[in-house]
């Protein structure tokens, strides 16, 4: 008796004597999910616009409130109804308009990491040369919402690595490790290639924003955003179109890229940071026939990739060296190399890391693809010349 | 501690009940009135002076018999032409004069009746205070049948009826050890029940029959009528959950004796009764041992996930639903605030709602006859449900989470688990919805410790899962096969470990 009586007591405590459980407790139905989340600054003043799902087709909600703080903006988005419950568990992109990343980033996303109403794996963006409300208002006017681009945009910008898409959680961890860090910029944009009545407004991917010390230092364009991606080994796939020598193009899919790290220690501590991208891929398309059993055309092909890589590269460590930001992580790649070297090397060092003279090796290695209208005595004779 | 008083440890009815001296006429006082109870005065072997009566109750027993077996031998002058007296004659008859296997001389009158309505009849000799009785039963009974509620795919087809003699030679079909021992008492002081101890010597741990022995002993009941006469009588705690393993199938309790467990079987029960009882025994069927070892650990890794989701699914969607919605997968979540929009009761009241119509439709599908139950099976489970959904009453996902709760139970192989597990499911979906998936975990917490602090005969209700002693725990949910089978199970303390070379 005393056992079941300690339950029901422990039950009690548990739910329903303090009320709390009820309290906490809501009809699913009263909820309108935010699935996009957008903040802007403007005199002292956070404005924050939400944009709820529309997974069925349905419109989208599209909500802004504004206040001193993010938090308190987002409190006053509840008044707005009686009847639904804005609920942000869901939100998966968080913009953050230019304004707002120059003035204090970090800001923005104190309340996404301190708060239990927002996850910390939200996908972060920064609105290039705009707001967030105009980019998530114009992109949800018909049809397809704001958050519907953003995740499409999410996917293909990984798969073709033109950019990396950083969540909440990880550009906190990469301000307060290391100051500084890249984030995925977009805009809005007009579509002139829809249908009649579908919306033309649309979110695209302007290159990347580069955060230094909580606020927005400059941008890096979409060419040198790819460098990014594949100097942070977040490289998946790309394409590139190359002039053949006559005058027509052929398209050649890399599939694989790959970066390593060392430095050249002297005497004085560091002398040289080597960089070595590696990358390989396919040619996948030719306008005009060519000879691709050659292995000279194989070669040309190799060295205009790796100029190309080569550009790319130099201009993320100019911007990086710039903007005086380690947003590729140098120190933490080459201590991974040197473990006990560089810390030693540093110690000794007069000059900052970024400074130290770096050399860029790129190596790019393309293969053949398979030609189905050649008769087999051919591919045969082609085979021994190879 | 119980939670019902105890009024007194007595029984209204004495232990000797019927004092006097056997006599017709006592005899015809204590069972006289009864319009079935026929007695007759007859002359052994016609002689006037060697008068005795016959007595037995019709339709208990064979009336051909008796005429055949008792009367006719009795009566025949040639076999008692040297007898003149009631005491030679009386061991004459006792001794083979009259055909019949089994005579028993009967001196207390409790005996006498006793035998009376165990299907004997018998003839009392007044002047010696004494009788004869005869095993004369009717040879009325159910056929053997196919088991209903444990049906087989690959075993025997053979099942229990309720015929006690029928049940021990089914056993002794199975299991032709000259050790086993059916050790027979009777239960019930009005029933008169025969109860059968089952073992075998050599192999089933001691202390478990000195316990059973003593809990049967201790039974003071006025009749066995029902399984659950017996079960919580043998059970070691008031628990929902089945302390004793209930079977029909012979082969079942073939199976449970060689693995040294002790049996009991009941006059006028269709069942088996096994104990020790352990969880995992509750989720496994005879057909494991007939199918691939592997195909059978799957099967009953599936058991374990579909009893799981019996229990938690309704309370982790309440709680879900109603507290931690960011748990759920986005798309998952719009499609069910969709489906809801219309719907006018709450997330709790339709779930608990449904799984209350869902038990009424299994009660009533049960009790009605077989055909009938189809029907209201039909037009409750089909009719009533998708007419209830598109009237948009209830929701659709929740008919298919009560509907996938009420399946995956009826995979748990024993209905006295499963019902266990039905009270379990309600008690969790309360439980969400007073604390979301925090009450659930408590529940799951006392859940835990409830069937922790379960003990059936001294034997952990938990083994080999946890409890002292316990060992090779990933037993319980994978079958190895048969050739790396050859110990018992080791908690159950079998007096012989190897069961094969």
């Amino acid at each position: 008796m005393k056992r079941i009586l300690l339950c029901a007591l422990l039950c009690l405590v548990l739910g329903g004597c303090s009320g709390k459980g009820y309290e906490d407790m809501r009809e699913i139905e009263s909820f309108e999910i935010i699935r996009t989340l957008g903040v802007d600054y403007e005199n002292g003043m956070y404005t924050v616009t939400a944009a709820s799902g529309s997974e069925s087709g349905g419109d989208v909600t599209v909500l802004t409130a504004r206040s001193v703080t993010v938090a308190r903006a987002m409190q006053k988005m509840q008044n707005y109804s009686t009847k639904k419950y804005i609920f942000f568990g869901h939100t998966a992109n968080y913009l953050v308009g230019e304004a707002a990343a120059e003035h204090d980033l970090s800001a923005c996303l104190e309340y996404v990491e301190r708060g239990f109403d927002m996850r910390l794996d939200t996908n972060l963006f920064i609105v290039r040369g705009g707001t967030a409300e105009a980019a998530i208002a114009g992109a949800s006017e018909k049809g397809e919402g704001v958050t519907e681009h953003l995740l499409a945009l999410e996917k293909d910008v990984q798969i073709l690595s033109e950019n990396r898409i950083v969540d909440c959680g990880e550009a906190a961890e990469e301000l307060a490790a290391d100051g500084c860090t890249v984030i995925t910029a977009v805009s809005l944009w007009e579509n002139e290639n829809v249908p009649v009545g579908e919306n033309k407004k649309g979110v695209q991917v302007v290159g990347s924003a580069v955060i230094k010390d909580g606020r927005l230092a400059g941008y890096a364009d979409v060419d040198t955003a790819r460098g990014i991606t594949l100097l942070t080994d977040r490289f998946v796939s790309d394409a590139a179109e190359l002039p053949d020598g006559n005058g027509s193009y052929m398209a050649v899919e890399l599939t694989d890229g790959r970066t390593e790290y060392s430095a050249r220690f002297g005497d004085g501590g560091i002398e040289k940071i080597l960089i070595r991208a590696k990358l390989r891929g396919s040619i996948s398309e030719m306008e005009s026939p060519v000879d691709i059993y050659d292995e000279r055309v194989l070669t040309e092909v190799e060295r205009v990739l790796a100029k190309r890589e080569l550009e790319r590269i130099v201009n993320v460590i100019e911007l990086s060296r710039r903007l005086d930001a380690d947003f590729l992580e140098l120190e933490r790649e080459l201590e991974m190399k040197h473990p006990l070297r560089l810390p030693a090397a540093l110690k000794s060092d007069a000059l900052p890391l970024a400074e130290h003279e770096i050399e860029v090796a790129v190596e790019v290695e393309v293969k053949r693809s398979y030609e189905l209208g050649i008769s087999p005595a051919e591919r045969r004779t082609r085979g021994e010349r190879e | 501690m119980s939670i019902f008083k105890k009024r007194g440890n007595y029984h209204p009815l004495p232990e000797t009940r019927f004092p006097e001296a056997v006599s017709i006429e006592y005899i015809k006082r204590i069972l006289g009135r009864s319009s079935d109870f026929t007695v007759k005065s007859i002359y052994i072997g016609g002689k006037p002076q060697l008068q005795v009566s016959l007595c037995y109750i019709d339709g208990v027993v064979s009336s051909e018999s008796v005429a055949r077996d008792v009367l006719r031998p009795a009566t025949q002058p040639e076999r008692f032409a040297d007898t003149d007296d009631l005491r030679s004659a009386a061991e004459l008859i006792h001794h083979g004069g009259v055909f019949n296997f089994n005579v028993q001389l009967r001196r207390r009158t409790d005996d006498v009746v006793g035998d009376l309505l165990g299907g004997f009849c018998a003839l009392v000799f007044d002047e010696l205070g004494a009788a004869l009785t005869f095993e004369t039963r009717t040879g009325d009974k159910r056929s053997v049948e196919q088991p209903t509620m444990e049906r087989s795919v690959k075993g025997a087809r053979d099942a229990f009826n309720e015929t006690y003699r029928v049940n021990t030679s089914l056993l002794r079909r199975k299991l032709r050890d000259p050790a086993l021992r059916i050790e027979e008492s009777s239960v019930g002081r009005r029933s008169q029940s025969r109860v059968g101890m089952v073992y075998v010597e050599g192999l089933t741990n001691p202390e478990f029959t000195a316990e059973l022995r003593k809990r049967v002993e201790d039974m003071d009941i006025d009749a066995v009528l029902s399984t659950g006469n017996i079960e919580e009588y043998i059970s070691d705690r008031r628990s929902i959950f089945p302390q004793t393993i209930m079977t029909e199938r012979p082969d079942k309790f073939a199976m449970g004796i060689m693995e040294g467990r002790v049996g009991l079987l009941v006059d006028g029960l269709p069942m088996g009764f096994l104990m020790p009882a352990n969880l995992p025994d509750f989720l496994r069927v005879p057909e494991d041992n007939s199918m691939h070892w592997l195909m059978a650990s799957v099967l009953t890794l599936l058991r374990y996930g579909a009893l799981l989701i019996s229990v938690y699914l309704p309370a982790v969607y309440v709680a879900v639903t109603m507290y931690q919605p960011q748990m759920m997968p986005v798309k998952l979540l719009m499609s069910i605030i969709e489906s809801r929009q219309t719907v006018p009761f709450s997330t709790a009241a339709e779930v608990l709602g449904m799984l209350v119509v869902f038990e009424l439709l299994q009660e009533a599908s049960l009790r009605l006859p077989q055909s009938v139950g189809n029907t209201v099976s039909i037009i409750g489970g089909l009719v009533v449900g998708q007419s209830a959904v598109e009237a948009k009453v209830i929701s659709p996902v929740v008919v298919i989470i009560v509907a996938l709760a009420g399946i995956t139970g009826f995979t748990v192989p024993n209905q006295d688990m499963a019902s266990a597990l039905r009270l379990c499911r309600l008690a969790a979906a309360l439980l969400a919805l007073v604390s979301g998936l925090y009450g659930v975990l408590f529940g799951s917490v006392l859940l835990l410790w409830r069937l922790c602090s379960l003990e059936c005969f001294g034997v952990a209700y938990m083994q080999p899962l946890a409890g002292e002693g316990g060992s090779r725990p990933w037993r319980a949910l994978v079958k190895p096969p048969i050739k790396d089978t050859k110990e018992r199970k080791p908690f159950l303390k079998p007096m012989d470990m190897r069961n094969q070379k």
